[in-house]
């Protein structure tokens, strides 16, 4: 297809232009025209994707600008956009990659360390308030669990549902704009809490500070582990199952839950979503 | 897993001013609920924006949809692609269609895909015999896969090419007549492609069949200079100009009284705002739907002053 092949070649080439200033493309401008009018349709690409990086990661923008300015956010969303443009027309879902991308930035004194923690905190409830939607588990059901089969559960976590481990005091950046910075282990759970009304999709996003002990524990149960396994666990010394599981709960992100049994003859202990 | 929406009969998009729903005054419409206070019956959205597994943006528009007719005006799909169009993308689309069974859908005659690449912005198009063979066959394959008409609209320009040889119109009006697919007339992209390029938008509008086109956009454009020269920029960021004002009175008074949007994506203004400047469409199409609507006894009245 020899028309179509040219027409693929002139928006490759309208394409280089946009994401690296290639400038091969303006050849084919009508010629009474300046082709300097190109660098709208640049900076209308580059600026807008800068700004859909920084909607998605209002945290590390405002806490790299508070130290460093605007500027540096901006560069580095520009870098990111033009190695690794949108493949999706949906523009939020754009941006899951920045936070890996910004860890294997070489050298990687170029960014505060914290960066890509507080970038993948930022993704982590931008993921939650977009994922799908899911009844809460009935209470009922768990409480009727015998507490001799407790230890066999594994939890099945509600779709919004978010863990970020890290060695920075991330929930203490994103809650509070005068934190500054420090090494600390911890974790941050998130997940969309549904609404008071009847709408199965309302809701807000929440962020809960969890101990590192705890946040190996909350790994561990949602990467399918039963209560037994993930307590046994050594990273989870000290953790309070207790008090996690009430979390979960009340905050109804957790959808479902198996127990780890050979089936009954009625089949019917499990809730899975 | 959330229940499946209620089946829904289209709700047609009514001749009448209608406003871009962006996400910042989405909670007031959900919130107004079945009583909505506004003169406003209809809103148009990016479907993009609610392609998400769940969530409050999604169970909103679903809401808001219930109370009043929805138009679907899409942004990534691309129908001046030269590799065709994404066939996932197509049935996204399609699901949500069906969901929302939307009164009104449109794309634009532009480009946003290359090798799989989405660039966000609305890419102008050479208008050559190859790039209008590519484009209808993209429309057929849009309007097979969705099931349903679509309307394409005049992109806003700074830039042509120099093997374009058929003009704008002329190229959207042999789409219509070979694709069957209508018209969105962007009277703010009219404006500022004639300015930017030197074109009559007289001219430009008499190549244009009446028939064809199902609605009409309007929207603010900023000024910048670029280079000495003055250049004016489709932003979406302000009130609708007068000079625009009176081209969509001629449209109007051209091809009669059509559903008319406001647009307005940067530096939003408060809902009142956004529906002050519906109330500018809505005054310019009551007053051509009177002429149209005029029964004959009201002409005697004008006849007997």
């Amino acid at each position: 297809m020899p028309a179509d092949a040219k027409l693929a070649g002139f928006q490759r080439d309208f394409a280089a232009y946009l994401l690296h200033g290639d400038p091969a493309v303006a050849g084919a401008l009508r010629p009474d025209l300046p082709a300097g009018r190109l660098a709208v349709y640049r900076n209308t690409v580059m600026g807008s994707l800068a700004a859909v990086l920084g909607h998605a990661h209002p945290t590390l923008r405002r806490v790299l600008g508070s130290r460093l300015g605007e500027q540096p956010f901006t560069a580095l969303a520009c870098r990111f956009a033009a190695e690794a443009p949108p493949r999706l027309p949906m523009l939020w879902s754009y941006g899951a990659g920045f936070a890996d991308w910004l860890a294997d930035l070489e050298p990687a004194a170029e960014i505060p360390a914290w960066a890509p923690d507080l970038a993948r905190l930022d993704w982590a409830m931008h993921e939650a308030l977009f994922a799908a939607d899911a009844e809460p588990l009935d209470l009922a059901r768990l409480a009727a669990i015998p507490p001799d089969q407790a230890g066999s559960l594994r939890l099945a976590p509600h779709p919004s549902l978010r863990l970020v481990r890290s060695g920075w005091n991330i929930h203490a950046l994103w809650k509070d704009a005068a934190a500054t910075p420090a090494p600390l282990p911890e974790a941050v759970l998130i997940g969309r809490v549904p609404g008071d009304g009847d709408e199965c999709g309302a809701g807000e996003v929440r962020c809960t500070r969890l101990t590192a002990a705890d946040g190996a524990l909350a790994a561990g149960l949602l990467a399918g582990a039963t209560l037994n396994e993930a307590t046994a666990d050594g990273a989870t010394a000290g953790a309070d199952l207790q008090s996690l599981l009430a979390l979960l709960l009340q905050n109804r992100l957790l959808a479902g839950f198996a127990l780890d049994r050979p089936p009954s003859l009625t089949g019917r202990e499990g809730n899975d979503p | 897993m959330a229940a499946a929406a209620p089946s829904t009969l289209p709700r047609p998009v009514p001749v009448a001013a209608g406003v871009g729903l962006r996400e910042p005054h989405r909670e007031a419409f959900v919130a107004a609920g079945g009583s909505i206070p506004w003169p406003i019956p209809w809103i148009e959205i990016h479907p993009e924006n609610y392609l998400v597994p769940g969530g409050p943006r999604l169970a909103g528009i679903l809401r808001v949809r219930r109370d009043m007719a929805v138009s679907c005006h899409g942004v990534g799909l691309s129908l001046g692609s030269a590799g065709g169009l994404d066939p996932d993308h197509l049935m996204r689309l399609r699901a949500l269609y069906d969901r929302l069974e939307p009164g009104l859908i449109s794309e634009h005659l532009s480009w946003s895909v290359t090798d799989a690449t989405y660039l966000n912005d609305l890419l102008p198009l050479p208008y050559t015999e190859d790039s209008l063979d590519r484009v209808r066959r993209n429309i057929d394959h849009a309007q097979d896969a969705f099931g349903r008409r679509i309307l394409v609209e005049n992109p806003a320009a700074c830039l042509a090419f120099a093997d374009s040889a058929i003009p704008e119109a002329e190229f959207l009006a042999e789409l219509a007549a070979r694709t069957g697919c209508g018209l969105l007339l962007d009277v703010n992209n009219l404006y500022v492609s004639s300015v930017n390029l030197g074109f009559d938008p007289s001219v430009w509008l008499d190549a244009i069949p009446a028939e064809a086109v199902g609605e009409l956009h309007l929207a603010g454009h900023a000024r910048m200079t670029l280079g000495g020269e003055e250049l004016l920029i489709d932003d979406h960021g302000s009130a609708v100009g007068e000079p625009v004002m009176a081209l969509c009175a001629e449209v109007l008074d051209r091809i009669g009284p059509r559903p008319v949007l406001i647009e307005w994506d940067n530096d939003l203004p408060p809902l009142d705002g956004l529906l002050a400047e519906a109330g500018r469409a809505q005054r310019l199409l009551d007053a051509r739907m009177r002429q149209v609507q005029t029964p004959a006894k009201i002409v005697e009245v004008h006849r007997a002053g």
